[in-house]
């Protein structure tokens, strides 16, 4: 393995683990965002 | 029994089926959750810089078309030289493909190998062992890449997926195939979002889980040991070979990685018709090996994950989707003519918890894959279909100033009346959906115009298409028809988006 391939090898590794990471983040938006619009509804039109 | 007491046995059986149509829902809600803990429980702690020599198995089955540009594509791949073969399968091929392959033969000597059947037609296992027997007979694979003729590898896939060879716990690798026709059209592009959901979303999941459902067929890497160990062969008994496969591995007590920046390029169907003839194969394939199983669901001792409780209901939500849709409308339409207030309070319950979840699901989709959701986030909002985006809106409006739904037909005040059948209607539509979804298919296949197919598609939605499809399968199944190969017919419009 030479040096080039092993700096590949670790940018691909860095890149993945990020996209990875920000998963957590898009869940915890998309959540925030949905219970948002609910709580707002129910603001509007309390049971 | 007493007729009151009978009368609440039903109701309550009712209330148990609208819980049940419910299932598929709250299934995909609970997948959906976990995709998060992928970021903390993954397998990339467990990769090296691992580069096996991999041999690629291609099935070709009159691919003039397409196996020129797959053969391009996997000699692009940044790889160590040297370290990959390709094995192209003629299934005795009528047209062209002979001639492509003598000329990538020559252009990639040692790299490019053609091995012709001059018997064929017996489907894509029985090409694919043609090869397998070959290539195993030799000992220069020490992995294998199962895929289809018309994939196309991004240049850094292939280092992706062996990474996680490294780890000798896991035998087979999948990477997310992504819908890559171009110039797309409606029904590509709902397949390419469908995709997000389907792998991108569902597999990473999956992952957490430690259990994976299916390693795509598209592009599925294993190692020679794990190969060897289920047989060395795909099994041929069913149209769902890459699923047999990838519980074989599992049984055999081999881990199956799901990793979603591993991304190849493929051309799906464009039009309902042509979609219909493959996801039949898929979801007969799938009816077939949960026979083939039957003794592994929710026992899990015969396996700790697949025969756990939570990966049997997320296979059974899919397996059986439509009949879960069904149980939901008649659990709601029995209710609505037994205890009509109640019919209300388990419509709204239904189709509110399913809006909540539609917006989760969406958004999150969108974001799971920007690169796809940008061209595709409009099929991702109409997914549902209108109608079911309408019945979500209208259940946002309180029953006491809705038009619909503030009459004597919720207060049980009255007899049956023609006016029943809209409110009916719009009870039932998680069943009924399934019905229109099948005549927009019917429709599709008789030549119609695309506008038309297009408008009826966004109006009933490319889910109860799925769900039409699974219907369809299970018919298919219960006649016993036929078990053909239908292949999907490739014409090469796939090409790798940036």
């Amino acid at each position: 393995m030479n040096p080039d391939d092993q700096s590949e090898y670790d940018r691909l590794m860095d890149a993945d683990r990020r996209t990875e990471a920000r998963l957590i983040w898009s869940e915890i938006v998309s959540l925030v965002f949905v219970a948002g619009l609910v709580a707002a509804y129910a603001m509007y039109f309390p049971a | 029994m007493s007729p009151i007491d009978a009368t609440d046995a039903l109701a309550a059986i009712f209330v148990v089926l609208m819980l049940l149509g419910m299932v598929p829902t709250v299934a995909s809600l609970v997948q959906y959750l976990i995709i998060g803990w992928q970021s903390v429980r993954n397998n990339y702690s467990k990769c090296a810089d691992y580069t096996p020599r991999v041999a690629f198995v291609l099935p070709a089955w009159n691919e003039a078309d397409v196996i020129g540009s797959s053969i391009d594509s996997l000699m692009g791949l940044h790889y160590p030289p040297g370290h990959w073969r390709i094995y192209v399968v003629d299934d005795a091929s009528t047209d062209n493909t002979p001639a492509v392959m003598r000329e990538k033969m020559a252009q990639y000597p040692g790299s490019v190998f053609h091995l012709r059947r001059e018997v064929g037609g017996q489907g894509k296992a029985h090409t694919l062992n043609h090869g397998l027997k070959i290539i195993l007979s030799e000992d220069w694979a020490e992995a294998v890449m199962i895929m289809d003729a018309d994939v196309l590898f991004e240049p850094v896939t292939l280092r992706r997926m062996t990474r996680h060879l490294a780890d000798p716990s896991v035998g087979g690798v999948t990477a997310y195939v992504k819908e890559g026709s171009f110039p797309g059209n409606l029904v590509t592009r709902f397949v390419a979002f469908e995709y997000i959901t389907a792998q991108a979303a569902a597999r990473r999941a999956q992952n957490v889980l430690g259990v994976l459902a299916c390693m795509a067929g598209g592009a599925q890497l294993h190692s020679r040991e794990n190969l060897v160990a289920i047989g060395g062969q795909i099994d041929t008994s069913s149209l769902a070979e890459d699923t047999f496969t990838t519980f074989r591995t599992q049984l055999g007590g081999k881990r199956v990685v799901f990793d979603g920046n591993a991304i190849v390029w493929a051309e799906e169907p464009d039009s309902l018709a042509a979609l219909w003839k493959q996801r039949i194969r898929w979801a007969r394939g799938n009816l077939q090996l949960t026979a083939a199983f039957r003794k592994l669901w929710f026992r899990r001792s015969q396996h700790p994950k697949l025969g756990g409780f939570t990966f049997g209901v997320l296979w059974f939500s899919v397996a059986l989707l439509p009949v879960f849709m069904i149980m939901g409308s008649i659990g709601v339409i029995g209710l609505y003519y037994l205890r009509p207030p109640w019919a209300w309070s388990a419509f709204a319950t239904l189709w509110s918890t399913s809006l909540i979840i539609y917006l989760f699901e969406t958004l999150f989709s969108l974001l799971i894959d920007p690169a796809t959701a940008r061209r595709t986030w409009l099929e991702g909002i109409l997914f549902p279909g209108l109608v079911s985006l309408t019945i979500m809106l209208l259940i946002l409006v309180p029953p006491s100033v809705s038009p619909l739904f503030n009459g004597p037909y919720w207060s049980g005040q009255v007899g049956w009346s023609w006016r029943d059948i809209p409110v009916q209607m719009i009870l039932a539509w998680p069943g009924i959906s399934t019905i229109f979804a099948w005549t927009v298919f019917r429709i599709d296949r008789a030549g119609a115009w695309r506008w038309l197919r297009n408008l009826l598609l966004i109006l009933i939605g490319y889910g109860p298409v799925m769900c039409a499809i699974s219907f369809g399968a299970m018919v298919a199944q219960y006649k016993n028809a036929d078990l053909r190969w239908d292949k999907t017919v490739k014409s090469g419009k796939a090409r790798i988006r940036k």
